[in-house]
């Protein structure tokens, strides 16, 4: 298994001269997860299309576990792919019962074959009981494991899911990500989830990559992403961040709100240059200072922690988290104090 | 504010993920039915042009042009009619705190089983001379009754016979109005008649036009009422024509202009296509309007929803019955249309068998790859819709008579007629389905190694099955009820129940068409009732009706 299960190499699909997917690549390894995160309308779902076949592709290559399946002059159609698709809105077959949903797709295998395999999968997804029951007469998490039973059950080289939450409440969607992280780790298929949603990709995914007007801007572990975003976009996308403007003077980035100490994306930067720092609500201790630069405009108690909204003389705002109970008031004048000697991650025009 | 994040498009609209090529298995059928459907109308051209001079003098006679301003006018008054019906009884029974207003919605679509040239013949014996009226009124002094013959006539059977197609449109676009707009109108400051001037109208014009459309185009086709009325439109002329003269190009360049006001209706009856398709598809049912009290004007509304359905359903029932049991006491045959009975269902049924399976691949076409061949073939396939009846069998048997002589003289050219015009009914109503079926659901079945034929076979067609159902049982309703293209296409001795009606009561020999009549309406009521019972009155809305 040399080959990574699926494969994009400047994977590229244009609507009339705009471009839904812009030279997508990257690599899928056996047994991975990953999510892929951006906002709606970033091509995420264009791309998985273009993966299962039911779009074609414009320009690179796309394989799986070595062969290609969509390339300049061939495009095997999605039925001899052998990747299998969880649609966002699941896309059940309503004339038809669990069980029959279920073994829908394994249609090549022997009768005991196929009552064995649908009788594991249903154990997988546990919907023990439910194998007569139709669509309809479900509820929305037990429709969303028939639909992800009913994909990995002819044991496709690789499972894609289209926003496999956002159908979902918020409490049953907490519950279902665990659930199926647990079911695709334990079925060991390797898997893209493509997702708005923030949380979820990071609980879901080994890796994330971050999509941004159909290009890819980064793929790296949660935490990477998280503590080294590429761009300002992947920061914003990934936890809360603010932005604070400042210039390179001595080694250090001298802003509105004093010298503070940064590490770069572009390598060394020259005395001079024009950086923005990403700040982190942690990244800050707010102190009362009455010659301080900055003033607390709303505090939001969260319970142990309060969030302050802090303005810079320049009018812009930053996001401190503080324990409550030392939290300043509104209206305070005060200073930042960067929490600890890490430095502040600095954006430059390279 | 709500009212705005409204889907613009329910169903699964252009552009959200849909491939614009569509497989050989649904473009090759596809294409050829598109080509079928406008064989009568290439042929018509043809033979026109080669028409006889004499045919072309004609044309710009007198007579000629005082027969459009009688169809014209006819027109008119039939649709001005139909709405002045159809949209109080719409509006009373989708809005309304109507009493017994389920049983209202469906009388009201009732008077659809009823053919016109039963109606006509229906309401002369009630109305005209030495009629059921007649003879009420006399001891009470009143001999002489307005003449029931003429525009009058022509326009009150028609009218209540056919604004149940409008009725239909309305209630469709009514029911699947977002009552939020209403709402959000009211919370805007304006008063209930102001929000409904100017947000509740306004977005029931498209469906206004449209069922005027359907109601219009339905009117310049009736044959049987206008004849029997003796109310001479074009249909009429054209029929007399084709059964007097040897020069057949005559009828040929009268049904040109026909055609040419049909044209003009589709026309004036504007783009309000497109949009007509958005309330049919609409997930309205699940949002329930708001319900106006009627408080003390419910009598009035009773009254009006009584008096129509009196009109419309109760007198033809009186006459009707009145005529079987003369005929029963004067011992006309009743067995004889056993023969008649079974010719109309086995070619309504192979029609609406044909047609609703033929609307498959067009409607896969369709709805899933749009583009402009999809537009194309399914405009091709609207000609049927915009012409009428005698003018299709017309250029049928020009048709047969030239190049398909072992069709000519057979059912099968009558089924192809029948087809050719109902087809549109059943397109709609195939389409509707498809709509609701969200394309990931096939893509789903192709992910799991089913090719496309495949798919179509086990997953599209059971799961549009009611719709292709309702497709099937709307063109059988139709094609049971079809008069002029059956009159001219059926074998020789072959007889159906509506050509037993129409030889009976065009000789006034009203108690022999009793029992037909009363067969024909039965044998529709069937479908209706399937029809009635899916609670999905958009497709009765399907063009072509």
């Amino acid at each position: 298994m040399s080959h990574p299960v699926i494969e994009c190499v400047a994977a590229a699909k244009y609507y009339g001269p705009a471009a839904a997917v812009d030279e997508v690549s990257f690599g899928l390894r056996t047994g991975e997860v990953l999510s892929i995160l951006g906002p709606s309308g970033a091509g995420k779902t264009t791309l998985l299309r273009l993966i299962a076949g039911f779009e074609r592709l414009d320009g690179g290559e796309i394989s799986v576990l070595g062969r290609v399946v969509s390339g300049p002059s061939q495009h095997v159609q999605p039925d001899r792919r052998n990747v299998g698709m969880v649609f966002q809105e699941y896309a059940l077959f309503p004339h038809k019962t669990v069980a029959q949903n279920v073994t829908f797709g394994l249609h090549r295998l022997e009768s005991p074959e196929r009552d064995r395999r649908l009788a594991e999968v249903i154990q997988l997804v546990k919907l023990e009981g439910l194998e007569g029951r139709y669509p309809h007469e479900l509820s929305g998490g037990q429709q969303q494991r028939v639909a992800l039973a009913r994909t990995i059950a002819p044991r496709p080289a690789a499972v894609l899911l289209d926003e496999p939450f956002s159908n979902l409440d918020a409490g049953l969607r907490r519950e279902m990500r665990r659930e199926v992280g647990g079911i695709l780790r334990e079925s060991g298929t390797a898997t893209i989830i493509v997702t708005h949603d923030q949380e979820a990709a990071f609980a879901i995914g080994d890796r994330v990559g971050v999509v941004r007007d159909g290009r890819l801007e980064q793929v790296d572990a949660p935490y990477a992403i998280y503590e080294s975003p590429a761009t300002q976009f992947v920061a914003r996308m990934v936890g809360t961040g603010d932005f604070i403007d400042g210039e390179v003077r001595d080694g250090m980035a001298a802003t509105e709100i004093g010298a503070l100490p940064f590490r770069s994306t572009n390598g060394t930067l020259k005395e001079g240059t024009r950086v923005v720092l990403l700040s982190r609500p942690d990244d800050f201790q707010v102190k009362p200072d009455e010659e301080g630069p900055a003033i607390v405009r709303a505090r939001e108690f969260l319970g142990e922690a309060t969030v302050l909204d802090v303005e810079m003389p320049s009018g812009a705002a930053l996001r401190c988290r503080q324990l409550s109970y030392a939290a300043v008031a509104p209206g305070s004048r005060v200073s930042l104090v960067p929490e600890s000697g890490k430095p502040f991650l600095a954006f430059s025009e390279p | 504010m709500q009212a705005v994040s409204r889907r613009p498009l329910p169903g699964f609209g252009l552009g959200q993920h849909l491939p614009a090529l569509a497989p050989p298995i649904v473009l090759v059928p596809a294409a050829l039915v598109g080509l079928a459907m406008v064989l009568p109308l290439c042929y018509l051209l043809i033979r026109s042009a080669g028409a006889s001079d004499e045919a072309w003098d004609l044309l710009f006679r007198a007579d000629t042009a005082s027969t459009l301003a009688r169809t014209a006018l006819l027109i008119v008054t039939v649709t001005a009619v139909s709405a002045a019906i159809a949209i109080p009884l719409a509006w009373l029974t989708v809005r309304t705190d109507l009493p017994m207003r389920r049983m209202w919605s469906v009388v009201s679509v009732l008077p659809l089983v009823i053919p016109t040239y039963v109606g006509a013949f229906l309401y002369i014996s009630a109305l005209g001379p030495g009629g059921l009226l007649q003879q009420a009124l006399d001891p009470l002094g009143i001999g002489r009754l307005p003449e029931v013959y003429g525009l009058g006539g022509a326009t009150l059977t028609l009218a209540l016979l056919s604004y149940p197609y409008l009725l239909l449109t309305l209630r469709g676009a009514w029911s699947s109005l977002d009552p939020a707009a209403e709402d959000s109108a009211r919370s805007l400051g304006h008063g209930p008649w102001s929000a409904v001037l100017r947000v509740t109208l306004p977005q029931l014009r498209p469906a206004l036009a449209g069922g005027s459309l359907l109601v219009a185009l339905y009117t310049l086709s009736d044959f049987g009422a206008v004849s029997l009325m003796r109310y001479p439109t074009f249909t009429w002329v054209i029929f007399q024509q084709y059964e007097s003269s040897f020069d057949r190009s005559i009828a040929a360049v009268l049904s040109l202009v026909v055609v040419a006001m049909a044209m003009v209706i589709l026309v004036l009856g504007g783009r309000t296509e497109a949009r007509l398709r958005y309330y049919r598809n609409g997930s309205g049912a699940a949002r329930r309007p708001r319900v106006v009290q009627l408080g003390r004007w419910k009598w009035p509304a009773l009254l009006l929803c009584g008096g129509v359905a009196v009109l419309s359903l109760g007198v033809p029932s009186i006459v009707l019955v009145q005529w079987l049991v003369r005929g029963a006491l004067s011992g006309e045959p009743l067995f004889v249309f056993i023969e008649a009975a079974r010719n109309s269902v086995l070619v309504s049924l192979l029609a609406g068998g044909t047609a609703a399976a033929l609307s498959i691949p067009l409607a896969v076409l369709v709805v899933r790859h749009p583009g402009r061949v999809s537009r194309l073939l399914e405009r091709l396939t609207y000609t049927g819709y915009a012409l009428p009846g005698i003018v299709v069998a017309l250029s049928l048997v020009f048709f047969g008579a030239h190049y398909a002589r072992p069709l000519y003289q057979t059912t099968w050219l009558l089924v192809f007629a029948y087809v050719v015009l109902f087809f549109p009914a059943a397109l709609g109503a195939t389409r509707a389905a498809l709509h609701h079926v969200s394309p990931r659901i096939e893509e789903a079945a192709r992910g799991l190694g089913w090719s496309s034929t495949q798919v179509m076979a086990r997953v599209t067609v059971p799961l549009t099955r009611s719709g292709v159902l309702a497709g099937a049982a709307l063109v059988f309703l139709v094609s049971m009820k079809e008069l002029p293209a059956t009159l001219i296409l059926s074998p020789l001795g072959f007889e159906t129940l509506a050509t037993a009606v129409w030889s009976a009561s065009s000789e006034a020999f009203f108690a022999r068409a009793a029992v037909p009549a009363l067969m024909i309406i039965l044998m529709s009521s069937v479908p209706m009732a399937y029809l009635a019972a899916r609670e999905r009155p958009g497709y009765f809305e399907a063009k072509g009706l």
